[in-house]
C-alpha cells in the first residue's frame, strides 16, 4: 500500500466510501492489489453485521418501573405488622441482651483504711476488738441535715492496685474458737457470744422465711 | 437531550457499537449486552449529553471502556480465548476456502489497539484524528498501528492465496 496522496483514497476504499472512479484509479495505479480487494470484501462483510434492536424496544426497557399504589386497608395492615415486628424485636433484644455485671476491671470498693494498715506483727498479740454488736444486722445511719454535713466524696480504687487483704497469721500456740473477718477470736466467752448471735440471726431469718411462704400453701390452681 | 435527538445522535450508532463490541469481546451475547448497557447508561445521563462536543467519540469510548472492563473479568477472558480458538478451528476446518472468514479471523488475532484502530478506520470509516481522540493516542501512533495491522493481514492473505495457488 503506497503512502502519500493515495492515503485518503485508500482509506475510503477500505471504508467502502470510495467512488467507482476512485477505485479504478487506485487499481490502475497499482495501489490496490488483489489482496487489498479481498481484504475490502472482508471489511464489507463485517460492515453488514447489524444489531437487531429497535428504538421502541429500547424505550420500553428504559421506562422506569410503574409504582402501583396499594389500597388503604393493606397499608394499615402493613403498618400494624411493622409496628408489632419492631415491638417484638425490642422486647426480645431486652430479654436476650447479655448483662455483663462483672465485666469491667474497675469495681467500686469502699476503702477500709484500717484493714489496709493492719500489720500482722503488731496485731498478733492484740486482743480482738470485734464485739458481738458488729455482726448484728446493719442499721441505716440516722438522717443528718445536709447543712451540717459535707458531701463525702467516694474513693474508688482499682481492684488490681489494691493490696491483698492481710490475714492475721494464726498463732499456733494459742487455740482459737472462732475466726471473724480473718481474725481469730481466742476469748472463749466472746466466741460463744458471737456464735450465739449468729445462730439467732439465722433462726430469725428462717422463721421469717417460713412465715412468708405460708400463704403459698393456700393457693389453689385449677387447670 | 430529548428522545428524538437521542435516537438520531446516539441510538443510531448501535450497529457501529455492536461491531466494535464484537471485535473486542468476540461473543455475540456479550457484545449485545455491552451495547444495551452502554445505551441505558447514556439514556440515564441524556441531560448532559447535549454539552459534549464530540458525542460520537464519547459514545464509542464509553463502549470501549465497558468492553475492556468485561474483558478484565477472568471468566469472560477465559471464554473469549476458548471461543476464539474454537471459532478459528471451525473457520479453518469447515470453510477452508472462505477468504472473508479467514480475514476476519486474522483481524481478531491482532493486538487490542490494532484491532480497534482497524475496526474504526477500515470498517467504520473514521479518520485518524477521530480515532486518535477515541483511543487516546496521537495521530501518528494511530497511523502506525493501522499500517502495521494492515501489513499483518496482507501478509496472511498472501500466505493463504499462495497456498491455494499451489494446491491448484
Amino acid at each position: 500500500m503506497k503512502s502519500g496522496n493515495y492515503d485518503e483514497r485508500v482509506r475510503r476504499f477500505f471504508a467502502g466510501t470510495a467512488s467507482p472512479q476512485e477505485i479504478s484509479i487506485l487499481k490502475a495505479e497499482g495501489v490496490v492489489t488483489r489482496d487489498d480487494e479481498l481484504y475490502a470484501a472482508a471489511l464489507q462483510a463485517e460492515r453488514e453485521q447489524k444489531m437487531d434492536w429497535s428504538f421502541d424496544a429500547f424505550m420500553e426497557e428504559a421506562k422506569p418501573a410503574k409504582v402501583v399504589a396499594l389500597p388503604q386497608h393493606t397499608r394499615w395492615v402493613k403498618k400494624i405488622a411493622a409496628a408489632a415486628a419492631v415491638a417484638a424485636l425490642l422486647v426480645s433484644t431486652y430479654l436476650f441482651w447479655p448483662q455483663h455485671k462483672h465485666s469491667g476491671e474497675m469495681a467500686v470498693v469502699p476503702v477500709k483504711e484500717q484493714a489496709m494498715r493492719m500489720d500482722p506483727k503488731n496485731n498478733a498479740g492484740a486482743k480482738p476488738k470485734l464485739a458481738a454488736a458488729k455482726i448484728a444486722p446493719v442499721k441505716k445511719p440516722a438522717i443528718v441535715s445536709k447543712e451540717n454535713t459535707k458531701k463525702a466524696v467516694p474513693v474508688y480504687r482499682n481492684v488490681k492496685d489494691m493490696p491483698a487483704p492481710v490475714i492475721d497469721s494464726l498463732p499456733a500456740a494459742e487455740p482459737f474458737m472462732v475466726i471473724v473477718n480473718g481474725k481469730p477470736v481466742t476469748n472463749r466467752e466472746e466466741a460463744i457470744a458471737i456464735a450465739g448471735k449468729s445462730m439467732a440471726i439465722f433462726s430469725r431469718s428462717l422463721a421469717q422465711t417460713i412465715e412468708e411462704l405460708k400463704p403459698i400453701a393456700q393457693i389453689k390452681i385449677k387447670l | 437531550m430529548d428522545a428524538v435527538r437521542f435516537k438520531v445522535e446516539v441510538f443510531a450508532l448501535k450497529d457501529l457499537l455492536y461491531r466494535l463490541a464484537m471485535r473486542l469481546l468476540n461473543n455475540d451475547a456479550d457484545a449485545q449486552d455491552a451495547v444495551q448497557q452502554v445505551m441505558m447508561k447514556l439514556w440515564q445521563i441524556r441531560e448532559g449529553l447535549g454539552d459534549i462536543v464530540h458525542l460520537r467519540a464519547f459514545v464509542i469510548k464509553s463502549l470501549q471502556n465497558d468492553c475492556l472492563n468485561r474483558l478484565k473479568r477472568e471468566q469472560t477472558v477465559a471464554r473469549h480465548y476458548q471461543q476464539l480458538g474454537k471459532k478459528q478451528q471451525e473457520v479453518t476446518q469447515a470453510f477452508p476456502g472462505n477468504m472473508v472468514e479467514i480475514i476476519i479471523n486474522e483481524i481478531n488475532k491482532l493486538p487490542e489497539k490494532q484491532r480497534v484502530v482497524i475496526q474504526l478506520c477500515d470498517v467504520e470509516g473514521f479518520d485518524a484524528k477521530e480515532i486518535a481522540e477515541i483511543v487516546e493516542m496521537d495521530e501518528g501512533a494511530v497511523r502506525a498501528n493501522l499500517s502495521r495491522a494492515r501489513k499483518k493481514i496482507k501478509a496472511q492473505i498472501q500466505k493463504i492465496t499462495k497456498y491455494e495457488e499451489r494446491q491448484l
